[in-house]
């Protein structure tokens, strides 16, 4: 874990303002240091060689804290995606395997962003209320490594305890379920003690158009005016 | 990930900031992989895109464009922004001419992204479409500051970072252009935008001004 060496510590504070999510302070005694609690392990304070004297070093993590790290920290691989950065292949590779068609939509809730962080219990309150929709929990997703029970959307309680920068439940739900999960998102979102950012993936049609926009509007959810778009120049290049 | 997807900030602000990424699937059209992004990685550089990277190395204010190419690897996504929407047509021309096979991603406004796939004759398949913020919003910093921090879609760059180098800009100790170099350097992706940061950062300061 991130901790600050005492010793060589000489208070100058350079840390303070790097960190992802407020976690070095000031102790009374002028040095530094990481408050582990509000502490993610992203690992910025060591990567940005912010330390003049080289006082930040990280601690060999064990589970379940090393959690924090494997989803705040993006230059860490997931084993079960084997991408690096928190996350999911989303609508990158919708031309290729096509996870999202017609009559389809994805939805990516990502818990703790922009910058605020999640603890792992605010997850759980989403996962559980989609579970309940009946939505599907996308497999390569390195959520599913937290779930005791997908089908509740139950996380396993060891887990619960701890904090990341962010966390992104993807899921997979017929186009008509769409007024449901907003529904739902709406009411949980009074619920958590953080923030999450909320987008949907969908097919655009041959003429440019993305049908998906108006069904959103009509539940008066307001859609930003910039977004990912997939070329389509991706194919299947092995049988 | 979703890390380019909720930039934030007004929509002035979009007019040169476009995301390019190239995605592969493994098993399905990983072929000739490492040479195939070294040679993306030129055309980029060529395109004038004004950073680009691979997370597990770093972008082009952290570490050299051959070395970037010399530590690409079967596991390696690459990715970076561009600053019009000329160079996304082009991009996208010669992505189209070359036929990879890979995954193409433009991050942007929808309607100058989807216009400059028309104007390459490339026709576009899915769209993640952002729904914006949800939840405690209470939390979160000014807008002008989301609009700096969100350009690193990993969060490593902290509203309190952005806040010191206002700082230091208003004292004279960096100017608006070297502060944006130095928060781009935190975004190991290198779709940190260090033009549009620094036109932020100038109107952050200006706001300061007015406000005193």
């Amino acid at each position: 874990m991130a901790r600050i060496d005492q010793e060589k510590c000489t208070g100058c504070g350079d840390c303070i303002p790097v960190c992802t999510v407020g976690a070095i302070q000031m102790s009374g005694e002028g040095k530094a240091h990481v408050d582990l609690d509000a502490c993610v392990e992203c690992g910025v304070c060591v990567r940005s060689r912010v330390c003049p004297v080289n006082a930040i070093y990280m601690q060999k993590l064990e589970y379940p804290r090393i959690l924090r790290r494997v989803f705040s920290d993006p230059t860490m691989t997931h084993k079960l995606t084997g991408i690096p950065g928190r996350g999911t292949a989303e609508v990158k590779t919708n031309d290729v395997t096509l996870r999202y068609d017609w009559g389809y939509y994805g939805m990516c809730i990502e818990l703790g962003r922009p910058g605020v962080g999640a603890s792992l219990r605010d997850v759980e309150k989403v996962t559980r209320a989609l579970a309940e929709l009946g939505v599907e929990f996308v497999e390569e997703n390195p959520l599913m490594g937290l779930f005791e029970d997908p089908s509740r959307g139950k996380l396993k309680e060891e887990v619960l305890g701890e904090r990341v920068l962010s966390l992104i439940v993807e899921v997979k739900f017929p186009s008509e379920l769409l007024p449901k999960v907003i529904e739902t998102l709406k009411k949980v979102e009074k619920e958590v003690d953080t923030v999450f950012t909320v987008g949907l993936i969908t097919r655009i049609t041959p003429e440019g158009g993305i049908p998906a926009i108006s069904q959103l509007e009509q539940l008066g959810v307001a859609v930003r005016p910039n977004a990912k778009v997939n070329m389509g120049l991706g194919r299947v290049l092995r049988r | 990930m979703t890390h380019s997807l909720h930039r934030l900030g007004p929509k002035e602000l979009f007019a040169e900031d476009y995301v390019w990424l190239v995605y592969h699937v493994k098993g399905i059209n990983d072929v000739d992989l490492e040479k195939k992004y070294r040679d993306i990685l030129d055309l980029a550089r060529s395109l004038g895109s004004i950073s680009y990277g691979n997370i597990k190395v770093g972008n082009i204010f952290t570490t050299s464009h051959e070395n970037l190419k010399k530590s690409v690897s079967e596991k390696s996504r690459i990715r970076g922004v561009f600053t019009s929407k000329q160079q996304v047509v082009e991009f996208l021309k010669a992505m189209k001419e070359r036929d990879y096979g890979l995954s193409v991603i433009i991050s942007g406004l929808i309607e100058e992204v989807l216009d400059a796939a028309s104007k390459a004759s490339v026709k576009p398949h899915s769209i993640h479409l952002s729904l914006g913020v949800w939840g405690k919003k209470q939390l979160l910093p000014p807008e002008e500051i989301l609009a700096v921090t969100t350009m690193c879609g990993h969060h490593m760059v902290s509203p309190r970072l952005v806040e010191r180098m206002v700082e230091k800009i208003r004292r004279g100790e960096i100017t608006p252009e070297k502060a944006a170099e130095e928060l781009a350097k935190l975004c190991p992706c290198g779709i940190f935008n260090p033009r549009k940061a620094s036109k932020i950062l100038q109107l952050l300061i200006e706001k300061k001004k007015t406000s005193k």
